[in-house]
């Protein structure tokens, strides 16, 4: 599997196969293979949102990660017929995700861009990023305090090293266990579990004055 | 690896049990604790841009026209040359055939055009007859004429009768006795 191409699907584990195929996103993506109208909008509804969160968090940039969000399911079309129900569909679409942003992260002038996560210097005030939880759905006992902390943790987690920031994020997603965000990421289980453990130390250390 | 759950039972019961006599790891625990239920509620879906939507599908389709343009593209690729070469092929193989067919004969003399004495005839100077052969000609070769008739038309010698060629025997053969007769009866030398 290269980072620019598509994600292979590994060995085929007869146990998931029935679990894989009585997913509704699997069934959806079906549809879409068998080329029925409005499969491919219905799919992008339903997996853009998180896609989107995700390459956002993943590349810290708003724009770019629109951009990539769509080459993602650009590239979901144009492949969708070597997705096979073997494995979820959100892994492949994910790795699909994971490799179009870190190859982003890779790009020579992504370092002279601005990081949209840190607060720009001409306007100390200022400080851009991902949509922080509604305040509606924050315990109100906890106020202000509790959006200072998200706010904390999303640019403690932007701080992250790429690939940990991956595997953090992809193991925060539902149902992703430890194997899917390994094929994501192109790796072993164990070296899933490493990075998740440099990452929590990471954010454990960066959210030192929170915890 | 606690907080994950990935310890044995036996361990899990050691690391509960250090818990309860160690104030620091008891306060790492909940922070890690705490940074566990923080991470749980990461809002993991943002809102879609409106536009995102109809400019992604519009790109997906056009990715699939560009998709068949492209296979269209890449079977032109690939015939186009392959027709080329079969197009070569086919103008060498009728060459060699030609050259094949005329192949110089082997023992041929040398050309001889230039010391050719010229044939005078009533009508002016022509080039004597070169010998067979000569002058690089080459000779086509013709297919093996056989000795004898075939059966069927042996059998129907009136089928030949009124070709010209049989029909004007008589005046070749009066000709040729023209050119060996002569007037004063002797036998010309021809």
């Amino acid at each position: 599997m290269t980072r620019a191409g598509l994600p292979g699907h590994g060995l085929a584990r007869p146990e998931l196969v029935g679990a894989a195929e009585a997913d509704p996103d699997v069934q959806l993506m079906l549809r879409v293979q068998q080329g029925e109208d409005g499969a491919f909008a219905e799919l992008f509804q339903r997996l853009a949102p998180r896609v989107l969160q995700y390459v956002r968090r993943l590349v810290g940039h708003e724009a770019r990660a629109e951009e990539i969000t769509q080459d993602v399911f650009v590239q979901v079309y144009r492949f969708r017929q070597r997705y096979r129900p073997e494995s979820r569909l959100s892994t492949w679409v994910f790795t699909i995700a994971t490799n179009l942003s870190l190859n982003e992260l890779r790009r020579p002038e992504r370092q002279l861009r601005v990081d949209l996560w840190e607060p720009r210097k001409d306007q100390p005030g200022s400080r851009e990023g991902p949509p922080l939880p509604d305040p509606a759905a924050v315990d109100p006992e906890e106020g202000a305090a509790s959006l200072e902390l998200a706010r904390a943790l999303e640019v403690a987690v932007a701080g992250l090293p790429p690939k940990q920031r991956a595997a953090l994020l992809l193991s925060r997603l539902d149902g992703m266990a430890y194997r899917d965000v390994a094929e994501a990421l192109g790796i072993t289980e164990g070296a899933v579990k490493a990075l998740l453990f440099r990452a929590t130390h990471g954010l454990r250390d960066r959210l030192r004055d929170f915890l | 690896m606690a907080l994950a759950g990935e310890l044995s039972d036996r361990r899990h019961g050691r690391f509960v049990r250090h818990l309860e006599r160690c104030d620091d790891c008891r306060r790492e625990r909940e922070a890690y604790t705490a940074l566990d239920r923080l991470l749980g509620n990461l809002p993991l879906e943002a809102t879609l841009p409106a536009r995102l939507e109809q400019v992604t599908l519009r790109r997906a389709r056009l990715a699939a026209g560009g998709e068949v343009a492209e296979g269209r593209r890449r079977w032109f690729d690939l015939a186009f040359p392959a027709l080329a070469a079969t197009a070569v092929l086919v103008v060498a193989a009728r060459l060699s055939f030609q050259e094949a067919v005329t192949m110089p004969e082997p023992s041929a003399p040398p050309p001889a055009v230039a010391t050719a004495p010229a044939h005078h005839t009533e009508h002016g100077s022509m080039p004597a007859p070169a010998p067979r052969a000569a002058a690089g000609q080459r000779r086509r070769v013709a297919p093996a004429v056989p000795g004898e008739p075939p059966p069927e038309l042996a059998a129907r010698p009136d089928l030949f009768v009124n070709l010209p060629l049989l029909r004007n025997l008589d005046k070749l053969q009066h000709y040729e006795a023209i050119q060996t007769i002569a007037v004063d009866g002797e036998q010309s030398s021809g």
